[in-house]
């Protein structure tokens, strides 16, 4: 059985959608998080074991727990392989496939934040900049239809949630988004993971 | 065949302690970087989008940031036992540790060094004192990071440890430094250090 650590309209909104791309049963574990406008409260400390910092998402799998979204992907992807949303080994795609999914967290993901919060600068990050990022997601959407080819993989479920995230505020104005993302959110599951992020 | 793309004294310098470790094929292809102050060039020869190192290519096909070219290279190399395979009970807390390196630990070390600190809930990371202590009872507990066994997550922390040792961001902790010396005195790790230069 799956369990996720759930917080509405949170990152964690993003594995609702991957388990709904799954189709395997899993539960809905509402958890309380501090949001960045200050709103929310901690988890109890009882979460700790869960998450060390006291976060989500989190997932359980028949005791064994994963956390960070890549990992949660690249977990259940492997784990439960007749969904088709990760490339196997051995498949050319891995490659990219993992590469995506570690670029997502380790990239994306923070230059994003530095972005925001007005210390974007090439300098002495591992991560670089937020255009350089930028330039590197358009050019690679505009050459195939998802993040790593002809077809829509769990890397799909977090660039495409972050594109959706940054559209109006971060990234700029280009066709190449909007027609990903519309690709990506029209899938029944999205909408299904819609639906059931309130729990 | 594994190609590293690689350049001595960086973040590449630690997948040769990884092939080492996992007794690999490989060759070591010298690129240069464009270094933090200021010199230093791309290397066309280099397939990472941002001219950066580590990348690797396996007959061609580009691997990436240090969390996927470690998982790729573990699945790939399976023989040697140096990271956790699907369906092995330890392979979720080990995609937890690669995954944490990248989006957790690497941004809170350098939101420590930028001395930009991030509001709880805006960033994907938390404060570097709250990833040590993390850390740290982890490897209170146990010798590494999975447990009794030694992963390729350890070269990506021991290494990481072992560079910023001296800094007055890390804690002092005898629990990563007796890590460090456990994961450093390995026989791969001083092959590794031999080729560093190509």
């Amino acid at each position: 059985m799956i369990t996720l650590y759930h917080a509405p309209r949170s990152r964690s909104s993003s594995i609702v959608w991957l388990l709904e791309e799954l189709g395997e049963t899993y539960n809905i574990e509402i958890t309380p998080i501090v949001y960045g406008d200050g709103h929310g409260s901690t988890a109890p400390e009882s979460y700790r074991r869960i998450h060390p910092h006291k976060k989500v998402p989190a997932i359980d799998h028949d005791g064994v727990t994963v956390f960070e979204c890549a990992a949660i992907a690249l977990y259940l992807g492997d784990a439960f392989p007749k969904a088709g949303l990760a490339p196997a080994l051995g498949d050319k795609r891995r490659g990219p496939y993992v590469t995506w999914l570690a670029y997502w967290a380790g990239v994306m993901n923070p230059v994003a934040t530095a972005k925001f919060r007005g210390w974007d600068k090439e300098g002495p990050t591992g991560f670089g900049t937020f255009d350089e990022m930028e330039s590197f997601l358009s050019s690679t959407l505009e050459s195939h239809p998802y993040i790593i080819g002809e077809s829509f993989t769990a890397a799909d479920v977090l660039v495409g949630g972050a594109v959706g995230f940054f559209k109006d505020t971060l990234l700029p104005k280009r066709k190449v988004y909007d027609d990903y993302l519309a690709r990506v959110s029209e899938r029944p599951a999205r909408q299904r993971a819609l639906a059931k992020d309130n729990g | 065949m594994i190609t590293l793309y690689h350049h001595p004294k960086t973040r590449s310098s630690r997948f040769i302690f990884l092939l080492e470790e996992l007794e690999a094929p490989y060759t070591i292809k010298l690129v240069t970087v464009r270094r933090a102050d200021g010199t230093g060039a791309i290397d066309p020869a280099n397939p990472h989008p941002h001219g950066k190192v580590p990348a690797i290519s396996d007959d061609g096909a580009a691997v990436y940031e240090s969390p996927a070219i470690a998982l790729y290279l573990t699945d790939r190399f399976p023989k040697n036992g140096i990271g956790p395979v699907v369906g092995d009970a330890k392979r979720g807390p080990y995609l937890s540790w690669l995954a944490y390196y990248g989006d957790v630990l690497e941004p809170s070390f350098m939101s420590k060094f930028l001395n930009t600190p991030v509001p709880r809930g805006t960033a994907g990371w938390a404060p570097l004192e709250e990833v040590m202590e993390h850390v740290i009872k982890t490897l209170t507990d146990s010798p590494y990071l999975l447990g009794e066994k030694f992963s390729a997550a350890d070269v990506l922390y021991a290494t990481t440890f072992g560079m910023f040792g001296a800094s007055p961001m890390m804690p002092k902790s005898p629990a990563i430094e007796s890590y460090i010396k456990r994961c450093l005195e390995r026989p791969a790790y001083a092959r590794a250090q031999a080729k560093d230069n190509g």
